[in-house]
Protein backbone atom coordinates (compact mmCIF):
# COMPACT_ATOMS: atom_id res chain seq x y z
CA UNK A 1 0.00 0.00 0.00
CA UNK A 2 1.11 3.77 -0.90
CA UNK A 3 2.58 5.61 1.79
CA UNK A 4 -0.62 7.88 1.77
CA UNK A 5 1.21 10.43 4.10
CA UNK A 6 3.30 11.14 1.14
CA UNK A 7 0.44 13.16 -0.62
CA UNK A 8 0.70 15.63 1.04
CA UNK A 9 4.27 16.31 1.81
CA UNK A 10 3.38 19.40 3.76
CA UNK A 11 0.22 20.39 5.42
CA UNK A 12 -1.84 22.80 5.19
CA UNK A 13 -3.10 24.58 8.22
CA UNK A 14 -6.73 22.88 7.72
CA UNK A 15 -4.56 19.39 8.04
CA UNK A 16 -2.91 20.47 11.13
CA UNK A 17 -5.71 21.62 12.54
CA UNK A 18 -7.33 18.67 11.60
CA UNK A 19 -4.76 16.72 13.09
CA UNK A 20 -4.66 18.42 16.23
CA UNK A 21 -8.27 18.04 17.02
CA UNK A 22 -8.41 14.22 16.65
CA UNK A 23 -5.38 13.72 18.49
CA UNK A 24 -5.90 11.87 21.95
CA UNK A 25 -10.09 13.61 21.36
CA UNK A 26 -11.19 14.13 24.62
CA UNK A 27 -14.01 11.71 25.11
CA UNK A 28 -17.38 13.02 25.55
CA UNK A 29 -19.34 13.08 28.64
CA UNK A 30 -18.57 15.01 32.16
CA UNK A 31 -15.32 14.61 33.75
CA UNK A 32 -15.69 12.80 37.35
CA UNK A 33 -14.48 15.79 39.12
CA UNK A 34 -15.71 14.48 42.49
CA UNK A 35 -12.68 13.88 44.22
CA UNK A 36 -11.05 17.03 43.20
CA UNK A 37 -14.22 18.95 43.92
CA UNK A 38 -14.15 17.19 47.55
CA UNK A 39 -10.41 18.53 48.07
CA UNK A 40 -11.11 21.79 46.53
CA UNK A 41 -13.81 22.06 49.86
CA UNK A 42 -12.27 20.75 52.15
CA UNK A 43 -9.33 23.42 51.51
CA UNK A 44 -11.96 26.07 51.93
CA UNK A 45 -13.37 25.24 55.42
CA UNK A 46 -10.28 24.24 56.66
CA UNK A 47 -7.95 27.15 54.73
CA UNK A 48 -4.60 26.53 53.90
CA UNK A 49 -2.18 28.56 56.11
CA UNK A 50 -0.55 30.65 53.62
CA UNK A 51 2.99 31.97 54.27
CA UNK A 52 3.87 33.27 57.63
CA UNK A 53 3.98 36.62 55.95
CA UNK A 54 0.50 37.11 53.80
CA UNK A 55 1.71 39.50 51.27
CA UNK A 56 -0.55 39.80 48.32
CA UNK A 57 3.04 41.35 46.48
CA UNK A 58 2.68 39.78 43.04
CA UNK A 59 6.03 40.53 40.45
CA UNK A 60 5.90 40.89 36.93
CA UNK A 61 7.47 37.31 37.02
CA UNK A 62 5.52 35.21 39.13
CA UNK A 63 6.77 32.22 39.75
CA UNK A 64 10.60 30.75 39.60
CA UNK A 65 9.31 28.29 36.95
CA UNK A 66 7.79 30.45 34.80
CA UNK A 67 10.67 32.84 35.05
CA UNK A 68 12.88 30.03 33.98
CA UNK A 69 11.07 29.60 31.04
CA UNK A 70 11.40 33.69 30.01
CA UNK A 71 14.78 32.83 30.80
CA UNK A 72 15.29 30.64 28.46
CA UNK A 73 13.88 32.64 25.95
CA UNK A 74 15.20 35.73 26.57
CA UNK A 75 19.02 35.03 27.28
CA UNK A 76 19.96 31.48 27.21
CA UNK A 77 18.17 31.15 24.40
CA UNK A 78 20.74 33.62 22.53
CA UNK A 79 23.54 31.94 23.72
CA UNK A 80 23.70 28.55 21.92
CA UNK A 81 25.86 30.20 19.20
CA UNK A 82 28.92 28.82 18.91
CA UNK A 83 30.87 31.39 17.38
CA UNK A 84 32.20 33.29 20.56
CA UNK A 85 30.66 36.73 20.39
CA UNK A 86 30.72 39.71 18.12
CA UNK A 87 31.86 42.82 20.00
CA UNK A 88 33.99 40.84 22.17
CA UNK A 89 37.10 42.35 22.87
CA UNK A 90 36.39 46.11 22.23
CA UNK A 91 35.66 48.28 25.12
CA UNK A 92 32.16 50.05 24.05
CA UNK A 93 33.86 53.48 22.74
CA UNK A 94 30.94 55.90 23.31
CA UNK A 95 29.76 58.42 20.41
CA UNK A 96 30.49 61.73 21.25
CA UNK A 97 27.05 63.51 21.12
CA UNK A 98 27.59 65.60 18.56
CA UNK A 99 29.76 63.13 16.43
CA UNK A 100 26.71 61.87 14.36
CA UNK A 101 24.12 63.86 12.45
CA UNK A 102 22.00 61.15 10.45
CA UNK A 103 19.57 63.27 8.14
CA UNK A 104 18.08 60.28 6.69
CA UNK A 105 16.08 56.97 7.34
CA UNK A 106 17.11 54.54 9.54
CA UNK A 107 18.65 53.03 6.26
CA UNK A 108 21.85 55.36 6.33
CA UNK A 109 22.54 54.81 10.05
CA UNK A 110 22.15 50.79 9.49
CA UNK A 111 24.04 50.82 6.40
CA UNK A 112 26.90 52.97 8.00
CA UNK A 113 27.00 49.95 11.09
CA UNK A 114 26.72 47.19 8.54
CA UNK A 115 29.96 48.55 7.00
CA UNK A 116 31.90 49.01 10.29
CA UNK A 117 30.61 45.63 11.73
CA UNK A 118 32.04 44.18 8.13
CA UNK A 119 35.88 45.30 9.43
CA UNK A 120 35.42 43.94 12.53
CA UNK A 121 36.89 40.67 13.52
CA UNK A 122 34.86 38.44 15.86
CA UNK A 123 37.04 37.80 18.88
CA UNK A 124 39.31 34.76 19.27
CA UNK A 125 39.23 33.13 22.72
CA UNK A 126 42.40 31.28 23.68
CA UNK A 127 41.55 28.09 24.99
CA UNK A 128 40.82 28.33 28.95
CA UNK A 129 39.63 31.94 28.04
CA UNK A 130 35.31 32.98 28.55
CA UNK A 131 33.31 35.63 26.73
CA UNK A 132 31.96 36.97 29.21
CA UNK A 133 28.24 38.86 28.22
CA UNK A 134 26.29 41.57 30.91
CA UNK A 135 23.09 41.96 29.62
CA UNK A 136 21.93 44.90 32.14
CA UNK A 137 17.79 45.15 31.94
CA UNK A 138 15.32 47.06 33.30
CA UNK A 139 12.22 45.40 33.83
CA UNK A 140 8.71 46.16 35.63
CA UNK A 141 7.27 44.69 38.72
CA UNK A 142 3.43 45.35 39.83
CA UNK A 143 2.57 44.92 43.43
CA UNK A 144 -1.24 45.06 43.85
CA UNK A 145 -1.37 46.05 47.60
CA UNK A 146 0.24 44.85 50.67
CA UNK A 147 -0.06 44.08 54.14
CA UNK A 148 -1.58 47.63 54.85
CA UNK A 149 -2.79 48.54 51.69
CA UNK A 150 -4.79 47.79 48.52
CA UNK A 151 -2.81 50.19 46.57
CA UNK A 152 -0.85 49.55 43.36
CA UNK A 153 2.52 50.18 43.49
CA UNK A 154 4.93 49.39 40.17
CA UNK A 155 8.78 50.34 39.89
CA UNK A 156 11.67 48.74 37.15
CA UNK A 157 14.26 47.37 38.62
CA UNK A 158 18.08 46.71 37.35
CA UNK A 159 18.42 43.42 37.00
CA UNK A 160 21.88 42.06 35.88
CA UNK A 161 22.63 39.07 33.66
CA UNK A 162 25.86 37.37 33.53
CA UNK A 163 27.15 34.99 31.34
CA UNK A 164 30.44 33.35 30.99
CA UNK A 165 30.83 31.71 27.72
CA UNK A 166 34.01 29.19 27.23
CA UNK A 167 36.19 28.98 24.49
CA UNK A 168 34.77 25.42 24.16
CA UNK A 169 31.28 25.40 24.17
CA UNK A 170 30.34 22.43 24.84
CA UNK A 171 32.73 23.07 28.15
CA UNK A 172 30.57 24.44 31.41
CA UNK A 173 29.05 27.57 31.46
CA UNK A 174 27.99 30.37 34.13
CA UNK A 175 25.20 32.40 34.40
CA UNK A 176 25.07 34.75 37.61
CA UNK A 177 21.66 36.52 37.44
CA UNK A 178 21.14 39.37 40.22
CA UNK A 179 19.09 42.57 41.02
CA UNK A 180 21.69 45.63 41.81
CA UNK A 181 19.19 47.15 43.78
CA UNK A 182 18.69 49.77 41.92
CA UNK A 183 14.81 50.69 41.43
CA UNK A 184 13.04 53.49 39.53
CA UNK A 185 9.29 53.81 40.83
CA UNK A 186 6.49 53.74 38.23
CA UNK A 187 3.65 53.80 40.49
CA UNK A 188 4.21 54.89 44.12
CA UNK A 189 7.39 56.02 46.12
CA UNK A 190 9.65 53.64 47.58
CA UNK A 191 8.97 56.12 50.99
CA UNK A 192 5.08 55.11 50.41
CA UNK A 193 6.07 51.38 49.53
CA UNK A 194 7.81 51.11 52.88
CA UNK A 195 5.58 52.24 54.66
CA UNK A 196 2.63 50.31 53.75
CA UNK A 197 5.17 47.01 54.43
CA UNK A 198 5.29 46.44 50.63
CA UNK A 199 7.96 44.21 49.40
CA UNK A 200 10.50 45.33 46.91
CA UNK A 201 12.61 42.24 46.72
CA UNK A 202 11.55 41.82 43.36
CA UNK A 203 10.32 38.47 41.86
CA UNK A 204 13.15 37.50 39.47
CA UNK A 205 15.32 34.63 39.83
CA UNK A 206 19.02 35.24 41.36
CA UNK A 207 21.91 33.02 41.33
CA UNK A 208 24.74 31.03 39.47
CA UNK A 209 23.95 28.64 37.04
CA UNK A 210 26.47 26.25 35.24
CA UNK A 211 25.91 24.31 32.15
CA UNK A 212 27.28 22.65 29.10
CA UNK A 213 26.25 24.92 25.91
CA UNK A 214 24.78 27.34 27.97
CA UNK A 215 21.59 24.92 28.44
CA UNK A 216 20.82 26.76 31.87
CA UNK A 217 17.34 26.07 31.98
CA UNK A 218 16.78 22.43 30.26
CA UNK A 219 12.85 21.06 29.63
CA UNK A 220 11.01 18.90 31.59
CA UNK A 221 12.97 16.63 33.31
CA UNK A 222 16.01 16.60 31.15
CA UNK A 223 19.26 17.15 32.56
CA UNK A 224 21.38 20.05 31.12
CA UNK A 225 23.35 18.85 27.84
CA UNK A 226 24.37 20.10 24.49
CA UNK A 227 21.90 17.76 23.07
CA UNK A 228 19.14 19.38 24.86
CA UNK A 229 20.20 22.69 24.13
CA UNK A 230 20.45 21.97 20.42
CA UNK A 231 16.80 21.29 20.19
CA UNK A 232 15.63 24.70 20.09
CA UNK A 233 17.07 27.00 17.49
CA UNK A 234 15.94 30.12 15.33
CA UNK A 235 16.14 33.64 16.61
CA UNK A 236 15.05 33.68 19.90
CA UNK A 237 18.16 30.89 20.32
CA UNK A 238 20.22 31.01 17.63
CA UNK A 239 22.91 27.88 17.43
CA UNK A 240 26.04 27.95 15.15
CA UNK A 241 24.77 26.13 12.41
CA UNK A 242 21.07 28.49 12.54
CA UNK A 243 23.24 31.27 12.34
CA UNK A 244 25.32 29.61 9.27
CA UNK A 245 22.19 28.89 7.64
CA UNK A 246 20.85 32.52 7.98
CA UNK A 247 20.82 34.09 4.15
CA UNK A 248 23.98 35.82 3.15
CA UNK A 249 21.97 39.03 1.09
CA UNK A 250 20.12 41.80 2.77
CA UNK A 251 16.98 40.38 0.36
CA UNK A 252 17.18 37.05 1.11
CA UNK A 253 17.68 38.02 5.07
CA UNK A 254 14.74 40.22 4.86
CA UNK A 255 12.65 37.11 3.96
CA UNK A 256 13.94 35.02 5.38
CA UNK A 257 12.73 37.19 9.12
CA UNK A 258 9.23 37.28 7.57
CA UNK A 259 9.22 34.00 6.79
CA UNK A 260 10.19 33.04 10.13
CA UNK A 261 8.68 35.62 11.99
CA UNK A 262 4.61 35.60 12.62
CA UNK A 263 2.69 37.64 9.94
CA UNK A 264 -0.69 38.99 10.25
CA UNK A 265 -2.33 35.36 9.37
CA UNK A 266 -0.30 33.79 11.96
CA UNK A 267 -1.49 35.94 14.83
CA UNK A 268 0.72 39.21 14.85
CA UNK A 269 -1.12 42.23 14.85
CA UNK A 270 2.39 43.92 15.52
CA UNK A 271 3.32 44.84 11.98
CA UNK A 272 7.46 44.98 11.26
CA UNK A 273 7.80 45.76 14.63
CA UNK A 274 7.81 41.95 15.43
CA UNK A 275 11.56 42.11 12.79
CA UNK A 276 12.40 44.27 14.84
CA UNK A 277 11.97 42.13 17.91
CA UNK A 278 13.23 39.53 16.12
CA UNK A 279 16.51 40.64 14.98
CA UNK A 280 17.09 41.95 19.01
CA UNK A 281 16.04 39.06 19.99
CA UNK A 282 18.94 37.02 17.87
CA UNK A 283 21.21 40.15 19.16
CA UNK A 284 20.39 40.54 22.85
CA UNK A 285 22.44 37.06 23.22
CA UNK A 286 26.00 38.93 22.16
CA UNK A 287 26.78 35.36 20.11
CA UNK A 288 25.75 36.74 16.33
CA UNK A 289 29.29 36.60 14.53
CA UNK A 290 29.77 40.35 12.69
CA UNK A 291 28.97 38.61 9.51
CA UNK A 292 25.75 38.18 10.22
CA UNK A 293 25.62 41.02 11.97
CA UNK A 294 26.28 43.33 9.25
CA UNK A 295 23.31 41.49 7.19
CA UNK A 296 21.20 41.99 9.68
CA UNK A 297 21.23 45.73 9.71
CA UNK A 298 21.20 45.75 5.67
CA UNK A 299 17.99 43.57 6.00
CA UNK A 300 16.71 46.32 8.06
CA UNK A 301 17.42 49.03 6.62
CA UNK A 302 14.89 47.91 3.75
CA UNK A 303 12.28 48.27 5.86
CA UNK A 304 10.15 51.20 4.71
CA UNK A 305 8.61 52.06 8.41
CA UNK A 306 11.50 51.71 10.29
CA UNK A 307 12.66 55.64 11.02
CA UNK A 308 15.36 57.04 13.32
CA UNK A 309 13.42 57.94 16.71
CA UNK A 310 16.50 59.81 18.41
CA UNK A 311 19.66 60.39 16.82
CA UNK A 312 21.42 60.99 20.39
CA UNK A 313 20.30 58.07 22.70
CA UNK A 314 22.00 56.86 25.61
CA UNK A 315 21.26 53.43 27.17
CA UNK A 316 23.21 52.13 30.81
CA UNK A 317 25.29 55.17 30.03
CA UNK A 318 25.78 53.88 25.93
CA UNK A 319 25.28 56.16 23.23
CA UNK A 320 23.94 55.27 19.74
CA UNK A 321 21.26 56.04 17.48
CA UNK A 322 17.68 54.68 18.38
CA UNK A 323 15.72 53.68 15.47
CA UNK A 324 12.27 51.93 15.68
CA UNK A 325 8.62 51.21 14.51
CA UNK A 326 5.53 51.83 16.18
CA UNK A 327 3.99 48.42 17.36
CA UNK A 328 0.24 48.56 15.54
CA UNK A 329 -1.15 46.44 18.04
CA UNK A 330 -0.39 48.35 21.51
CA UNK A 331 0.58 51.71 21.95
CA UNK A 332 4.33 51.56 21.93
CA UNK A 333 7.61 51.68 19.95
CA UNK A 334 9.67 48.59 19.50
CA UNK A 335 13.27 49.84 19.02
CA UNK A 336 16.95 49.26 18.80
CA UNK A 337 20.19 50.72 19.47
CA UNK A 338 22.97 50.69 17.39
CA UNK A 339 26.03 52.65 17.57
CA UNK A 340 26.77 53.83 13.96
CA UNK A 341 30.64 54.29 14.35
CA UNK A 342 30.97 51.09 15.49
CA UNK A 343 28.11 48.88 14.08
CA UNK A 344 28.17 47.76 17.72
CA UNK A 345 24.62 46.74 19.11
CA UNK A 346 24.20 48.74 22.19
CA UNK A 347 20.36 47.21 23.10
CA UNK A 348 17.35 47.56 22.69
CA UNK A 349 13.74 49.65 24.81
CA UNK A 350 10.40 49.79 24.26
CA UNK A 351 8.89 53.27 24.05
CA UNK A 352 5.48 54.44 25.22
CA UNK A 353 3.49 56.27 22.50
CA UNK A 354 0.58 57.40 24.52
CA UNK A 355 0.59 58.39 28.21
CA UNK A 356 -0.66 55.34 30.64
CA UNK A 357 -0.89 54.70 34.55
CA UNK A 358 2.94 55.54 35.27
CA UNK A 359 4.51 56.35 32.49
CA UNK A 360 4.11 59.78 30.17
CA UNK A 361 4.01 60.07 26.91
CA UNK A 362 7.51 58.87 25.33
CA UNK A 363 8.53 57.30 28.36
CA UNK A 364 10.85 54.01 28.24
CA UNK A 365 9.25 51.07 30.01
CA UNK A 366 11.62 48.55 29.29
CA UNK A 367 15.01 48.38 28.20
CA UNK A 368 17.82 46.18 27.58
CA UNK A 369 21.55 46.31 27.03
CA UNK A 370 23.97 43.79 26.22
CA UNK A 371 28.30 44.52 26.47
CA UNK A 372 31.07 41.54 25.90
CA UNK A 373 34.23 41.11 26.71
CA UNK A 374 36.85 38.73 27.07
CA UNK A 375 37.92 37.32 30.56
CA UNK A 376 40.23 34.82 31.98
CA UNK A 377 38.46 32.89 34.38
CA UNK A 378 35.07 31.85 34.83
CA UNK A 379 32.79 34.38 37.13
CA UNK A 380 35.45 36.97 36.33
CA UNK A 381 34.13 40.09 34.88
CA UNK A 382 37.16 41.88 33.69
CA UNK B 1 -9.54 44.65 16.57
CA UNK B 2 -9.70 41.61 15.02
CA UNK B 3 -7.26 39.56 13.12
CA UNK B 4 -7.41 37.31 11.10
CA UNK B 5 -5.59 33.44 12.35
CA UNK B 6 -5.88 29.80 11.90
CA UNK B 7 -6.18 29.16 15.48
CA UNK B 8 -9.47 28.83 17.18
CA UNK B 9 -9.37 31.78 19.42
CA UNK B 10 -8.25 35.17 18.91
CA UNK B 11 -6.01 37.69 20.56
CA UNK B 12 -9.02 39.47 21.70
CA UNK B 13 -11.55 37.87 23.64
CA UNK B 14 -14.13 38.66 25.56
CA UNK B 15 -12.74 40.74 28.98
CA UNK B 16 -11.73 38.29 30.81
CA UNK B 17 -12.65 37.40 34.08
CA UNK B 18 -10.95 39.06 36.86
CA UNK B 19 -12.54 37.86 40.15
CA UNK B 20 -11.46 38.71 43.82
CA UNK B 21 -9.96 35.84 45.03
CA UNK B 22 -8.56 37.15 48.44
CA UNK B 23 -11.92 38.24 49.04
CA UNK B 24 -13.36 37.84 52.63
CA UNK B 25 -15.66 34.97 50.83
CA UNK B 26 -12.84 32.68 49.76
CA UNK B 27 -15.42 29.35 49.55
CA UNK B 28 -18.27 31.21 47.51
CA UNK B 29 -15.56 32.71 44.85
CA UNK B 30 -14.08 29.79 44.44
CA UNK B 31 -17.26 27.27 44.26
CA UNK B 32 -17.91 29.24 41.54
CA UNK B 33 -14.36 29.12 40.17
CA UNK B 34 -14.33 25.42 40.07
CA UNK B 35 -17.87 25.39 38.61
CA UNK B 36 -16.86 27.13 35.20
CA UNK B 37 -13.43 26.08 35.00
CA UNK B 38 -12.35 22.42 36.29
CA UNK B 39 -14.21 21.06 33.54
CA UNK B 40 -12.52 21.93 30.62
CA UNK B 41 -9.70 21.75 32.33
CA UNK B 42 -9.99 18.55 33.11
CA UNK B 43 -10.70 17.63 29.47
CA UNK B 44 -7.70 19.90 28.40
CA UNK B 45 -5.38 18.07 30.71
CA UNK B 46 -6.48 14.69 29.92
CA UNK B 47 -5.54 15.06 26.23
CA UNK B 48 -2.61 15.91 27.76
CA UNK B 49 -1.47 13.11 30.13
CA UNK B 50 -4.78 10.71 30.33
CA UNK B 51 -7.72 10.97 32.85
CA UNK B 52 -5.93 9.65 35.81
CA UNK B 53 -2.71 12.24 35.93
CA UNK B 54 -5.73 15.33 35.29
CA UNK B 55 -7.89 13.97 38.22
CA UNK B 56 -4.73 15.22 40.01
CA UNK B 57 -3.96 17.68 38.09
CA UNK B 58 -7.20 19.57 38.07
CA UNK B 59 -7.45 19.01 42.31
CA UNK B 60 -3.87 19.79 42.61
CA UNK B 61 -4.56 22.92 40.49
CA UNK B 62 -7.46 24.27 42.35
CA UNK B 63 -5.63 23.50 45.93
CA UNK B 64 -2.71 25.50 44.70
CA UNK B 65 -4.87 28.19 42.99
CA UNK B 66 -6.45 28.38 47.07
CA UNK B 67 -3.39 28.72 48.55
CA UNK B 68 -2.02 31.31 46.51
CA UNK B 69 -4.75 33.46 46.11
CA UNK B 70 -3.05 36.11 48.10
CA UNK B 71 -0.68 36.38 44.84
CA UNK B 72 -3.25 36.31 42.08
CA UNK B 73 -3.52 40.24 40.59
CA UNK B 74 -6.34 40.57 38.73
CA UNK B 75 -4.74 43.40 37.09
CA UNK B 76 -2.26 41.35 35.73
CA UNK B 77 -4.03 38.32 34.37
CA UNK B 78 -7.76 37.05 33.54
CA UNK B 79 -8.34 34.16 36.03
CA UNK B 80 -8.49 31.29 33.57
CA UNK B 81 -4.89 32.33 32.08
CA UNK B 82 -4.01 32.21 35.88
CA UNK B 83 -5.53 28.73 36.44
CA UNK B 84 -3.67 27.04 33.43
CA UNK B 85 -0.58 28.91 34.25
CA UNK B 86 -1.04 26.81 37.35
CA UNK B 87 -2.07 23.88 35.69
CA UNK B 88 0.87 24.00 33.10
CA UNK B 89 3.39 24.07 35.80
CA UNK B 90 2.22 21.30 37.45
CA UNK B 91 1.92 19.58 34.31
CA UNK B 92 5.76 20.00 33.82
CA UNK B 93 6.29 17.32 36.65
CA UNK B 94 4.04 14.46 34.02
CA UNK B 95 6.42 15.55 31.07
CA UNK B 96 7.54 12.11 30.61
CA UNK B 97 4.26 10.65 30.76
CA UNK B 98 3.24 12.81 28.20
CA UNK B 99 6.07 11.80 25.29
CA UNK B 100 5.09 8.45 26.20
CA UNK B 101 1.64 8.50 25.28
CA UNK B 102 2.65 10.57 22.50
CA UNK B 103 5.08 7.88 21.13
CA UNK B 104 2.31 5.10 21.79
CA UNK B 105 -0.10 7.01 19.81
CA UNK B 106 2.73 7.87 17.18
CA UNK B 107 2.84 3.82 16.29
CA UNK B 108 -0.66 3.40 15.93
CA UNK B 109 -1.14 3.34 12.40
CA UNK B 110 -4.37 2.28 12.49
CA UNK B 111 -5.86 -1.48 10.27
CA UNK B 112 -7.40 -0.61 7.23
CA UNK B 113 -11.12 0.14 7.60
CA UNK B 114 -13.24 -2.02 5.58
CA UNK B 115 -16.49 -0.44 4.95
CA UNK B 116 -17.69 2.21 2.86
CA UNK B 117 -16.84 3.57 -0.43
CA UNK B 118 -13.17 3.25 -1.63
CA UNK B 119 -12.54 7.26 -0.93
CA UNK B 120 -13.94 7.14 2.66
CA UNK B 121 -11.53 4.39 3.58
CA UNK B 122 -8.24 6.34 2.46
CA UNK B 123 -9.45 9.67 4.22
CA UNK B 124 -10.16 7.82 7.19
CA UNK B 125 -6.64 5.71 6.71
CA UNK B 126 -5.18 9.42 6.04
CA UNK B 127 -6.33 11.10 9.25
CA UNK B 128 -5.26 8.19 11.31
CA UNK B 129 -2.05 8.31 9.71
CA UNK B 130 -1.79 11.76 10.18
CA UNK B 131 -2.76 11.67 13.82
CA UNK B 132 0.22 9.46 14.29
CA UNK B 133 2.55 11.45 12.65
CA UNK B 134 1.57 14.58 14.44
CA UNK B 135 1.91 12.71 18.04
CA UNK B 136 5.80 11.37 17.22
CA UNK B 137 6.03 14.94 16.17
CA UNK B 138 4.53 16.11 19.14
CA UNK B 139 7.01 14.14 21.05
CA UNK B 140 9.80 15.50 19.76
CA UNK B 141 9.07 19.38 20.14
CA UNK B 142 10.40 20.89 23.70
CA UNK B 143 7.87 20.75 26.46
CA UNK B 144 7.86 24.99 25.83
CA UNK B 145 6.81 24.64 22.47
CA UNK B 146 4.49 22.01 22.83
CA UNK B 147 2.83 24.04 25.70
CA UNK B 148 1.93 26.86 24.10
CA UNK B 149 0.61 25.28 20.77
CA UNK B 150 -1.90 22.86 22.84
CA UNK B 151 -2.59 25.82 24.86
CA UNK B 152 -3.74 27.64 22.29
CA UNK B 153 -5.04 24.51 19.91
CA UNK B 154 -7.06 22.15 23.05
CA UNK B 155 -7.49 24.75 25.63
CA UNK B 156 -8.42 27.47 23.34
CA UNK B 157 -6.73 29.79 24.70
CA UNK B 158 -5.66 33.29 23.23
CA UNK B 159 -1.81 34.23 22.66
CA UNK B 160 -2.76 36.83 25.50
CA UNK B 161 -4.12 34.40 28.08
CA UNK B 162 -1.19 32.11 26.96
CA UNK B 163 1.07 35.03 27.96
CA UNK B 164 -0.32 35.70 31.64
CA UNK B 165 -0.37 32.14 31.97
CA UNK B 166 2.95 31.41 31.63
CA UNK B 167 4.79 34.59 31.83
CA UNK B 168 6.59 35.17 29.22
CA UNK B 169 6.15 37.97 26.18
CA UNK B 170 2.64 38.03 24.19
CA UNK B 171 5.32 37.96 21.07
CA UNK B 172 6.83 35.60 22.63
CA UNK B 173 3.50 33.22 21.82
CA UNK B 174 2.76 34.33 19.00
CA UNK B 175 6.43 33.76 17.53
CA UNK B 176 6.69 30.61 19.02
CA UNK B 177 3.17 29.62 18.33
CA UNK B 178 4.09 30.09 14.59
CA UNK B 179 7.12 28.26 14.27
CA UNK B 180 6.04 25.62 15.77
CA UNK B 181 3.27 25.26 13.60
CA UNK B 182 5.50 25.58 10.54
CA UNK B 183 7.58 23.26 11.60
CA UNK B 184 5.06 20.99 12.31
CA UNK B 185 3.27 21.26 8.76
CA UNK B 186 6.66 20.62 7.23
CA UNK B 187 8.09 18.26 9.78
CA UNK B 188 4.91 15.85 10.53
CA UNK B 189 4.07 15.46 7.03
CA UNK B 190 7.12 14.36 6.13
CA UNK B 191 8.89 12.45 8.94
CA UNK B 192 8.65 8.60 9.72
CA UNK B 193 7.27 7.70 12.89
CA UNK B 194 10.58 5.98 13.59
CA UNK B 195 12.74 8.93 13.19
CA UNK B 196 9.54 11.13 15.39
CA UNK B 197 9.79 8.48 17.99
CA UNK B 198 13.54 9.05 18.81
CA UNK B 199 16.09 6.66 20.29
CA UNK B 200 13.98 5.56 23.00
CA UNK B 201 10.70 3.78 21.80
CA UNK B 202 9.97 2.08 24.89
CA UNK B 203 9.36 5.58 26.30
Amino acid sequence: MADLANVHPIWTEDELNAALADLHRAPTGEPSLAAARTALYTALDQPIPIAPEPRKARQHWRYWAAAAAVVTLLTAGTLLAQNPGTRGVTSNPSLGSGSITPKGPAASTLLRAATAVIGEQDPALRPGQYLYIKEDAWWSATINGGPRTTKTFEYLAENVIETWVPADQTQTWAQRRSLTGKRVWVIGTEQEAMADGIPFDGGWPTGVLTAPCGDFYPMGNASPSCAEAATRTGWQSPTPAWLASLPKDPQGMLNRLRTDAPNAKSGNGRGDAELVTYVADALRGGLVPANVRAVLYQALALLPDLTVTQRVATLNGRTGVAMGIDDKESPTRQEIIVDPVTGQFIGERTIALKAVPGFAAGAVTDSSSVTTSVVNSITSTH
Amino acid sequence: MTRPSPEPSGDDPPEPERPDLAGPDPAAVFGRLFDDHAAPLHRYLARRVGTTIADDLVSDTFLTAFGQRHRYDPAVAGVRAWLYGIASNLLRRHVRDEVRALRATARLTGPAAADGPENRVTERLDAQRMVARLAGALAVLSADDREVLLLTSWAGLSPTEIAQALDIPAGTVRSRLHRVRRWLRASAATLEPATTLGEDTRG
